[in-house]
């Protein structure tokens, strides 16, 4: 029995000591890796992306992290390891910037995106326009306050709540009516498209091409309405940081423009 | 020779034991640091201070609210079941013991999705419901139903193996002494399996309580009114980290209590 014990511990030493010299020599060998913290309303153009920058760089695979900006924010802040911050907000970037994670230099706008009011397509509760959202028992699905989308929806409240047309009755209204904080706009997209909530507001990019079809644009008045800045920042920690501005210039490059006018967004 | 053989011996000896307490003491670290991480990352004063936001106190007591119903639901509905698969054979037994034992194993995106499908406004049943004018997901209701669906299977497994236990002569003895079949089932069976059906209680109480997929998948994020403590953790990560880990130590605490609890009630059966 106990040599039985000793051979199998000598063994299992054997398979460890090969098992690390087996991951680092495949970690010197194997092709880099290029992270990207993505924002969710950036899954289409991201993934769009992904294949063209590797097949440019064929030793180089890429990683997309994918959710709302503001989680993003904090896994960089505890530690999480990437090499492109794409947020959705100025804000996060700021944030990010100011605790010296963002190489500021390489901060580059890249693209704007509005919102937009999303209802499903055979529209059950009758919504024409941004003032039928305060009609009562409209399920209007919102994020948490921490969303960037749901930053520029209470910034277009505070449009409206000066705007004669609207007032301080439209916004409570609107308010009354939101039956939920998703934690991300993709989730709140996807509850409209499936017909669970009546209205959403998202920004025009959430509304991708397979959705196309389930959810109709209506638009919100220009004076309301919110344009977010999307920015690209490479991360002081970056292991790659070569390989991260050169997602950035792909992202600046006529083929990143068209990617992202394909996904609704307006290049810079 | 034979006293440096031992001694060759005895040194490989102490190199195995060596490595063994080595492997253990790591997996010792790598089940309780996590949580003691958490418990180290904030001041008793920051705790009290953040469990007593009105979004953190609207989470425990949603929380305690929904999961308690859950488990009351689950052992009305999950009883007669349980009694019945451990007492008569009936064709397909097995086939639909492993249909309820389903939801165990199932990830919660799986069963949120499932509910969504079936109760959402175009739903199977939900889109009957919808006309009628009942509307389940984005609801209380929908945080119930939720964790009913992933946690009652566990009290339906628990209380099966505890009725199964009851030796079938004393419920005899008491009908033939004149006892009604309820009477008999709640002054008899009942008793004889409380320990089972206990533990099965405590531990769908726990599975509810914890549930995060299905609910955020089906009954949305609504603080007070949908947002449990787990989907709290997950929504103030991103805004206020310290409330979160509050959340977390208070869930920590609940689960401890629920493993103390089960050790008790297991201990004094034994």
């Amino acid at each position: 029995m106990k040599k039985i014990i000793s051979y199998l511990s000598i063994g299992l030493v054997i398979l460890l000591l090969i098992a690390q010299t087996g991951c680092i020599s495949a970690a010197e060998s194997s092709p880099a890796e290029l992270t990207l913290f993505a924002a969710a309303s950036l899954t289409g153009v991201v993934g769009d992306l992904k294949p063209v920058f590797e097949s440019a760089h064929p030793k180089v695979s890429i990683i997309i992290n994918l959710d709302s900006s503001s989680t993003l924010e904090t896994q960089i802040k505890e530690g999480a390891v990437a090499d492109l911050f794409l947020p959705a907000s100025v804000k996060n970037m700021d944030n990010l910037d100011k605790e010296g994670l963002i190489d500021a230099a390489t901060i580059t706008p890249y693209a704007t995106n509005k919102l937009a009011l999303i209802v499903p397509v055979d529209n059950p509760a009758g919504i024409t326009s941004l003032a039928d959202l305060a009609k009562p028992g409209v399920k209007i699905v919102s994020e948490t306050s921490e969303v960037p989308v749901r930053k520029y929806t209470e910034q277009m409240l505070n449009k409206a709540i000066n705007n004669t047309e609207y007032g301080q009755t439209f916004v409570d209204a609107f308010r009354a009516n939101i039956i939920s904080e998703e934690t991300n706009v993709a989730s709140a997209t996807l509850k409209v498209a499936l017909g669970e909530a009546d209205a959403g507001i998202t920004y025009y990019s959430d509304v991708t091409k397979d959705l196309g079809d389930k959810i109709t644009i209506i638009t919100i008045p220009e004076d309301l309405n919110v344009v977010a800045s999307y920015e690209a920042g490479v991360l002081t920690e970056a292991k790659q940081p070569e390989l991260a501005q050169e997602f950035i210039d792909l992202l600046t490059s006529e083929e990143g423009k068209a990617m992202l006018k394909d996904y609704n967004f307006i290049p810079v | 020779m034979i006293s440096g053989q031992t001694r060759i011996h005895k040194g490989k000896k102490q190199c195995i034991l060596l490595f063994f307490s080595l492997i253990i003491l790591t997996t010792i670290l790598f089940f309780t640091l996590p949580v003691f991480s958490l418990l180290l990352k904030i001041t008793l004063e920051e705790f009290v201070s953040a469990i007593l936001k009105p979004d953190v106190k609207s989470a425990i007591f949603l929380s305690l609210i929904t999961a308690t119903t859950a488990t009351v639901i689950i052992v009305l509905i999950g009883t007669p079941l349980a009694f019945l698969n451990a007492r008569v054979s009936y064709p397909c037994r097995n086939f639909v013991e492993t249909l309820i034992d389903l939801p165990i194993v199932l990830p919660p995106s799986v069963a949120g999705l499932a509910l969504l499908v079936l109760l959402g406004r175009r739903g199977l049943i939900g889109s009957y419901l919808n006309d009628i004018g009942i509307a389940i997901i984005f609801t209380t209701l929908a945080v119930i139903i939720a964790q009913v669906f992933v946690a009652g299977p566990l009290y339906i497994r628990q209380a099966k193996s505890a009725f199964a236990m009851v030796d079938p002569v004393y419920e005899s003895a008491a009908r033939t002494l004149g006892a009604s079949p309820l009477k008999t089932f709640l002054k008899i069976t009942v008793p004889l399996a409380r320990t089972g059906l206990l533990s099965g209680v405590i531990l769908s109480f726990a599975r509810a309580i914890g549930e995060f997929g299905a609910t955020i998948m089906v009954a949305g994020n609504l603080p007070g009114k949908t947002q449990t403590m787990p989907l709290a953790i997950y929504g103030l990560m991103q805004s206020d980290i310290t409330a979160s880990i509050a959340l977390s130590i208070v869930l920590i605490g609940i689960s401890c209590l629920i493993l103390v609890l089960i050790r008790i009630i297991s201990g004094r059966s034994a």
